[in-house]
């Protein structure tokens, strides 16, 4: 009937170059509406896909939190935040009237079975008044402890439930637990409510641009996969690294640190698009089974191998770009005698045919010189050189770098004859730079992440055999640093980590890439 | 800012625009001119960011309108852009170059390389010979030529040879069937991938409907139903005619299309689309005065009639032709359409 909405994959139009794929009718439900994420992300994210055109005619976006706002001053609230904080400034007047009106708010605290009693009654009633056709998307945007709660609540007014001809969807932000254990434990109590292919684990890092052009530029260009293996590739580094503090997450941060809140996720998954093998079709199933087979190729670095292939660091006192900055244990809502470490770097390796042997380096930290994260591809160097006067040893190695953040591209290095009568080599370097190529801006992670789950297409989303397979793989350092008391800090603000972390690299015979 | 030495470079890298004016008798002295607007005596070139060429053939007396816009692309699309002007009188050829930068990514780079030619005298004649050397190797070529393509003119003929897309504009200047007519035998007789603004003008009103009408609808529509479509003007429009095309594409031959004109509109454009099915379903999308939006009356029969306001985005001259610069496929919706359009039109 006028007024269904089709997934794109059923949609009866074609679509062709320049109209877009749209979801289905459907209520999204967030928890946690009142909190940072809502306002900072969620609300703009919204906001800028109904700006695209993007979002269903027929939908409904109700908030859930404590706070005790009406429907209208929820409305004020949301307004404001998109103003604040929207890629696409401040809000249309006309565009956002419309938007609004699909806005509602329900004041609760999460674990008030009435409330969601009462959440029922209303979502049965937008499906009524705003064509929702009982489709729910419900969002976890509060605190994690909270997860398992509301996703039990959810399933006991049976909102979990989902038919031949509707949909519910629960998306997760990270942390999804805090180690082994406990991920296993709030798996257990959500697929107790959920299936797995309902579940959306999020994780923003894959809604970058960039982390998503790594899968391009790997498999839409034929030059690269040849030599993107052991034969060719000497080793591979991977960065995440952060000027700024812990800033208010302070309480957060400090019962998770660097290990669980960057590397056991967005490091492993750029790690798994990386290393994995070419996915037949760009589809959830084939691309997450890809990436799942490279992070069960690399062996949980247990306990005797901690010390040689793992890292911690804190930082202490310093200066970033000039300016004095405290140490980790006087950041406001840290223990000052926290041994929360917020530098991590490893050495892994992939054991399978195509990275057996080949070093995967991968490092964190908060309070480095500068904010930079990128993926560097270290070739191995030319195993002659017919130059007289030029031994191997003095030239550069090829080197790929795919710059996740800032200054989004891709730089080639290679080696060049200097201009002159003779015959000397230096490298150079060929740049693609998303900014300079490309001058539109790219779409916030999570407007991508949203409409994706909208859809019902999972593929930048983790599904739960990645998420267990990283915490193995970290389960036991995590255990073994927690036991175990730390020299801390170790590290000064403004500098790139503990020298511990040099030494892990230079016992190979490498060196981290200076950035 | 990463400012070596001094010359046309230079002066770039600080934000202001650099240009040469002259008369020369060869195109390959342009060439080098246009790279050296961008030396550095004493430092390298300042780099270039371009991802597309793009050739101009504006109408005499709309040059500098088309060379505003092109510079207006420079945010959206970095491009080394050749605006070709025909002087029949004179000889050789007046060129105007100009350069403009800006900061990316921490250091400047061009964005804009315009180039101006008026070719004089029988150099008329040659215009893609001196276009050619002063296009980019490897990167996508893009035709832009404001105005109802002529499939007979050899100077379209060989320049959309060297192009990868060709952009037309169809609806300006001539009567929208004329225009339709002319626009479908260039399709025909060209090999480049060719679109026209007004096609990606109705995008957002094609965007509505598939948002809007389901699998169920389309089946019911496509055994029979009625189209009708409101365009600004006392005459058919471009915009409409093709809206029409699609919607027959769509819904097949049975969709009973209507136009009608609202002279009272003066804006041009899309007024309102209404579809209606033979089981009564129906929905109207009327574009909303000044605003971009759009009322959305959906209504069945039994059914209370739900008014709703969406977002309609009115595109601009310059964001339609940046649409157009980003595709680099043939547009098969388009080029289906097209002869369908002429139907719907009587010819």
């Amino acid at each position: 009937m006028i007024g269904a909405l089709t997934p794109a994959a059923e949609s009866p139009w074609d679509l062709g170059a320049r109209l877009s794929r749209t979801p289905a009718p459907a209520a999204v439900v967030i928890f946690g509406a009142s909190g940072d994420l809502t306002h900072r992300k969620l609300m703009p994210a919204l906001y800028n896909l109904a700006l695209q055109q993007l979002l269903p005619p027929e939908m409904a976006i109700v908030g859930v939190a404590r706070t005790a706002w009406t429907d209208d001053e929820f409305r004020d609230e949301m307004r404001r935040a998109v103003d604040a904080h929207s890629r696409s400034g401040r809000t249309d007047g006309d565009v956002w009237h419309g938007f609004a009106r699909r806005l509602r708010y329900v004041p609760a605290s999460f674990d008030d079975p009435q409330a969601y009693a009462r959440l029922d009654a209303l979502l049965r009633e937008l499906d009524v008044e705003m064509g929702t056709r009982g489709n729910r998307l419900f969002y976890l945007a509060t605190a994690p402890e909270f997860f398992p709660l509301i996703g039990e609540r959810l399933g006991a007014v049976g909102l979990s439930g989902q038919g031949e001809g509707n949909f519910s969807r629960l998306v997760v932000e990270k942390p999804f637990g805090e180690d082994l254990a406990s991920a296993r434990a709030l798996n257990h109590r959500l697929e107790a409510v959920f299936e797995e292919s309902q579940v959306y684990r999020i994780d923003h890092y894959l809604g970058k641009e960039t982390v998503q052009n790594l899968l391009v530029l790997r498999f839409g260009n034929a030059i690269f996969e040849p030599i993107w293996n052991r034969r060719y590739v000497d080793h591979v580094q991977i960065t995440v690294a952060e000027d700024l503090g812990v800033e208010t997450r302070g309480g957060y941060y400090d019962q998770s640190g660097a290990l669980r809140d960057i590397v056991q996720n967005h490091i492993f998954q750029v790690l798994s698009i990386v290393a994995m093998e070419p996915p037949a079709r760009f589809a959830s199933r084939d691309v997450r089974d890809e990436k799942v087979k490279v992070l069960r190729a690399i062996p949980p670095l247990r306990a005797e191998e901690v010390a040689r292939s793992a890292v911690r660091g804190q930082y202490g006192a310093g200066f970033i770009g000039g300016t004095p900055v405290p140490g980790y244990r006087t950041e406001q809502g840290v223990d000052p005698a926290s041994n929360t470490e917020t530098f991590v770097a490893l050495r892994l390796f992939i054991e399978n045919w195509r990275w057996a042997g080949t070093p995967f380096y991968v490092r964190t930290g908060k309070r480095l010189p500068r904010r930079a994260s990128e993926v560097a591809i270290q070739f191995k160097s030319a195993p002659h050189l017919p130059f007289i006067d030029t031994p191997v040893e003095a030239i550069a190695p090829n080197l790929l770098t795919l710059r996740i953040q800032p200054d989004e591209g891709a730089s080639l290095k290679f080696v060049a004859k200097v201009p002159g009568t003779r015959v000397d080599l230096r490298t150079v370097s060929m740049d693609f730079a998303y900014g300079s190529s490309f001058l539109r801006a790219s779409p916030e992670a999570y407007e991508r992440l949203l409409l994706d789950a909208l859809i019902g297409d999972s593929t930048l989303f983790t599904r739960w055999d990645e998420v267990e397979r990283a915490w193995e793989i970290v389960d036991d350092v995590i255990a073994m640093w927690a036991a175990q008391g730390a020299d801390f800090p170790n590290y000064e603000a403004g500098t790139w980590g503990p020298e511990a972390a040099d030494d892990l690299i230079a016992r190979d015979g490498r060196r981290w890439r200076r950035l | 800012m990463n400012v070596e030495g001094s010359g046309p470079g230079a002066e770039l890298a600080q934000g202001r625009e650099v240009a040469w004016d002259g008369h020369v008798e060869n195109v390959t002295e342009l060439a080098r001119r246009l790279g050296a607007l961008r030396d550095r005596p004493g430092g390298p070139p300042l780099p270039v960011a371009g991802v597309l060429n793009l050739v101009a053939v504006p109408l005499v007396g709309e040059v500098v309108e088309v060379e505003g816009l092109i510079e207006s692309l420079a945010d959206h699309q970095p491009s080394r852009a050749v605006v070709v002007a025909l002087d029949p009188d004179g000889e050789g050829i007046d060129a105007h170059l100009e350069a403009r930068a800006q900061l990316l990514s921490g250091s400047a780079n061009v964005v804009v390389e315009l180039a101006r030619i008026t070719l004089h005298g029988d150099r008329t004649r040659a215009a893609a010979s001196a276009v050619l050397p002063l296009l980019r190797s490897d990167l996508p070529t893009f035709l832009w030529w404001p105005r109802t393509p002529d499939p007979d003119d050899p100077l379209l003929d060989a320049l959309a040879e060297t192009a990868d897309r060709v952009v037309t504009e169809a609806g300006r200047g001539h009567e929208a069937h004329r225009a339709l007519d002319c626009l479908l035998r260039t399709v025909a007789s060209e090999g480049a991938a060719i679109t026209d603004l007004a096609w990606g003008a109705i995008t957002p009103w094609r965007q509505l409907v598939t948002q809007l009408v389901g699998p169920e609808h389309v089946a019911t529509m496509r055994a029979g139903g009625v189209a009708e479509i409101w365009h600004a003007g006392p005459e058919h429009t471009m915009e409409a005619l093709l809206l029409a095309g699609w919607l027959r594409d769509c819904l097949g031959a049975r969709l009973l299309i209507e136009l009608h004109a609202r002279p009272d509109v003066a804006d041009g454009g899309l007024v309102e689309v209404h579809l209606e099915s033979l089981r009564g379903m129906r929905l109207a999308i009327e574009r909303i005065p000044g605003r971009s939006s759009a009322a959305i009356i959906v209504s069945g029969p039994g059914e209370p009639s739900r008014r709703r306001v969406l977002p309609l985005p009115e595109p601009t001259r310059a964001g339609l032709l940046a649409g157009e610069l980003e595709l680099q496929r043939r547009d098969r919706p388009f080029e289906r359409a097209l002869p369908l359009a002429a139907t719907v039109a009587g010819r």
